[in-house]
């Protein structure tokens, strides 16, 4: 309930508040570490008065030790003290009565006590104005007494009113013990001090008036100044005992008594030390102190506030407005932006997996192509070494016709061999021819033994002539055959030719095929690699749509996170000027 | 014989020379003493008898003598002012002025008056000077004038070198003492404890 309550309100009602609240505990605080520092302060001088009124009671009480050691001294370095305390000498005891009186009034004594060894009381002689105490020492005294006769010191002590009526002050003693010649106790003597001595003293040195108490009946029995203790008094005493100072007061007077306790020796208060003086100008003062204190305090925290709530007003709370105003419309801006971004994100994805698509059957299409042209750098290789068989062939031929045309050679010089026979032949035939005709006209001669041989050598010239004609007729068809081995020859030199013609474009067409395999194995590797990349293509078009959808993604929760910008720094308006004030703008 | 007679010359010859040196010592002494200076060895505590067997008391021996017994003349040989503020019990004031140019008061005469006075006699009084201490030369110069000049037995005389200041102290320092200083102080001198 309290939590939306605070809410509606503006951030410098806030400050104010928290401002006033942080007052109100600097306040207490000061409060606090003040009442601190002033109470250790007052401790600090209450130790300082105290210590200084126990350091001037005890140089007052080593003086009154000085006194009483002398009047000590002189009863004891009387003759008669021991002498009447061996014998109980009448005259004796006058004299120690007369040194009583000289102590009285010299050495302001104000009792004087002889005990026997046994410490009953033998002489008691004391002021006039003082009741007697009673015949025995009390025994809380006893063990101080016996313990002056071991070391022959003189023990000083404050004595109470030890229930006696009238009650008297308290009294500052000094004790010791009597010896004979022999230093062993014949009894002892006390002499106790006035207390308006001391009391006198004590008053001029701690510049206070002083006044002990009967703490038995909470009453002044000496005063240095009566008036003003017994106005004291009648202001009422109860329970003061414990206290260490106490303020009185008294109309419109204020007085500060330090209570200093005396003590007898057994540790029992016998009676209080006032030491009092009029503190009504530090009272006064201290009042004073408190009131400009406070609206010394109130005038700051209001500056304060006031330059608080300024240097908010200005350097917070209208920078901070003015920024989250730019915020509020820059965190609508980047909504805006942001479902724009988101959109396109969203189309980009979708256009990404399109181009997917259209790069996976990209990547199909050119596998094929790369495939037929794999076929083709194959057929290529087969064409190739169809042209290198063909090229093989080709020069078989070449040497085949080239065997043919060496045969022809050798036709051609066979023929020419045959027509030398030929013409060996006609030569032979001629001579045989002359030899018939020869023959015959031996024969004519010879007449009839001739006639046979006559007819013979006819013969043999027929034959002769057929051979002559013969030899022609080879003649002329070995002339003819080596016209036409010769005609064969040039054919087979032209055939050569052609061969070789078709042999270098035979292997033209090897060294093309070959290159076009080359080409073709090239062509088919770059479409491969075509392939690959295509298909890297189609990963990275893969990864972009993923990552475009990841970035709508990213935008939609940065909308989001827009939205969630702007309801912050709504909350921050609403912080900054109140719920009402924002609601309004 | 004539070694017996030699060695008995040397003797004398050397007692004679002892004699003199003496002789010589004591002069010399009783000139420094003039001047203001007691031989130191007589300053030192073991020092108990000057010459011619004068004893000397410190505070010790004289509450000793003090508490046992009488026949004690105690003479303050200081200025009647020191002894009229304070001094040893009984004890009479006869100055002796350690120069002696001003004139003693303390002369064989007076002295023996004082002991008259006090009924006491010369042959069994023993009498202790004493002054402000041992640095005070009067006590000590008085107690030699009395054996010397004055023909009082040494054995009779007492040099009380602490002196007055120095008993007062111890007394007052004392607590079993301060309770008994009527026997060693006068009662000037007891006020003042």
């Amino acid at each position: 309930m309290a939590a939306p309550m605070f809410r509606r309100f503006s951030i410098n009602v806030k400050i104010i508040g928290i401002f006033c609240v942080s007052q109100f505990l600097m306040l207490i605080l000061i409060g606090f570490v003040l009442y601190i520092s002033v109470t250790q302060q007052k401790q600090m001088t209450e130790d300082a008065t105290v210590s200084g009124h126990a350091i001037a009671m005890k140089s007052i009480l080593t003086n009154r030790d000085a006194a009483l050691e002398k009047a000590i001294l002189s009863l004891l370095n009387n003759n008669k003290l021991v002498e009447y305390v061996l014998n109980r000498d009448s005259n004796a005891r006058m004299i120690i009565e007369g040194v009583f009186l000289s102590l009285e009034q010299q050495n302001n004594c104000c009792r004087m006590t002889i005990y026997s060894k046994d410490l009953e009381v033998l002489i008691q002689n004391r002021s006039k104005d003082l009741p007697l105490r009673g015949s025995t020492l009390p025994s809380y005294l006893h063990d101080l007494f016996q313990g002056t006769g071991k070391d022959f010191s003189i023990a000083y002590y404050f004595r109470g009113p030890e229930g006696i009526e009238p009650v008297f002050p308290v009294e500052y003693c000094g004790a010791t013990v009597i010896t004979g010649d022999d230093d062993q106790p014949v009894g002892f003597v006390e002499v106790a001090m006035s207390p308006s001595t001391w009391l006198n003293r004590v008053s001029d040195l701690t510049l206070s008036q002083a006044a002990v108490l009967d703490v038995g009946k909470q009453r002044f029995l000496l005063s240095t100044e009566n008036q003003m203790f017994a106005a004291i008094e009648n202001a009422g005493l109860k329970n003061s005992a414990p206290e260490k100072s106490r303020i009185s007061c008294l109309g419109k007077q204020y007085y500060l008594s330090h209570l200093m306790p005396l003590q007898d020796p057994s540790g029992a208060m016998v009676s209080q030390l006032w030491l009092t003086r009029e503190n009504t100008p530090e009272v006064k003062q201290e009042q004073r102190n408190l009131i400009l204190g406070a609206v010394l305090f109130i005038v700051l925290s209001i500056l304060g506030l006031a330059g608080t709530l300024l240097i908010v007003t200005l350097n917070i709370t209208r920078p901070i407005q003015t920024m989250v105003g730019g915020l509020i419309t820059d965190a609508d801006l980047a909504t805006t932006i942001t479902q724009q971004l988101g959109e396109s994100s969203h189309a980009l994805a979708e256009r990404e997996a399109t181009q997917q698509t259209a790069i996976q059957e990209m990547s199909k299409v050119l596998e094929n192509i790369s495939q037929m042209s794999g076929e083709n750098s194959g057929q290529a290789d087969q064409a190739c070494a169809a042209m290198v068989r063909a090229r093989a062939a080709v020069n078989r031929t070449s040497e085949d016709i080239s065997g043919l045309s060496t045969a022809m050679g050798r036709i051609f010089q066979a023929s020419e061999e045959t027509s030398k026979i030929i013409k060996t032949i006609d030569a032979i035939a001629f001579q045989t021819n002359l030899l018939a005709l020869n023959a015959a006209v031996e024969a004519a001669r010879a007449g009839e033994a001739g006639a046979g041989f006559a007819v013979v050598a006819g013969e043999v010239r027929n034959l002769a002539s057929r051979s002559a004609e013969a030899a022609q007729q080879t003649a002329r068809l070995i002339e003819d055959t080596v016209h036409k081995a010769r005609d064969g020859a040039d054919l087979v030199k032209k055939s050569l030719q052609a061969f070789s013609d078709v042999m270098e474009t035979s292997s033209g067409s090897a060294e093309l095929v070959s290159r076009i395999a080359a080409a073709s194995a090239q062509q088919a590797r770059e479409i491969s690699q075509t392939k690959d990349m295509v298909l890297e293509m189609g990963q990275a078009i893969s990864l972009n749509a993923q990552n475009a959808e990841d970035t709508a993604r990213v935008v939609e929760k940065l909308g989001i996170q827009f939205s969630q910008v702007r309801t912050f720094t709504h909350h921050l308006l609403n912080i900054i000027s109140g719920g009402r004030q924002a609601r309004i703008k | 014989m004539t070694s017996t007679g030699k060695k008995w010359t040397g003797r004398i010859l050397a007692g004679l020379l002892g004699v003199i040196c003496l002789l010589c010592f004591q002069g010399i002494q009783a000139e420094e003493v003039e001047k203001g200076r007691i031989p130191a060895e007589h300053l030192q505590k073991t020092c108990k008898k000057l010459p011619w067997g004068i004893l000397v008391w410190d505070n010790e021996e004289a509450i000793e003598k003090m508490n046992s017994g009488t026949g004690i003349l105690w003479v303050d040989t200081r200025p009647v002012e020191l002894f009229s503020s304070g001094t040893v019990r009984d004890a009479v004031c006869i100055p002796y002025n350690q120069t002696g140019k001003d004139g003693n008061e303390l002369t064989q005469k007076t002295l023996l008056s004082a002991l008259t006075s006090k009924n006491m006699s010369k042959d069994n009084t023993t009498i202790a000077f004493f002054c402000q201490g041992p640095e005070c030369h009067r006590s000590y110069n008085a107690t030699l004038a009395a054996v010397a000049q004055w023909g009082f037995a040494p054995e009779h005389v007492i040099w009380f070198r602490d002196g007055y200041p120095n008993l007062f102290s111890a007394v007052k320092a004392d607590t079993k003492l301060k309770r008994k200083a009527k026997k060693y102080l006068c009662d000037n001198a007891i006020k003042q404890l």
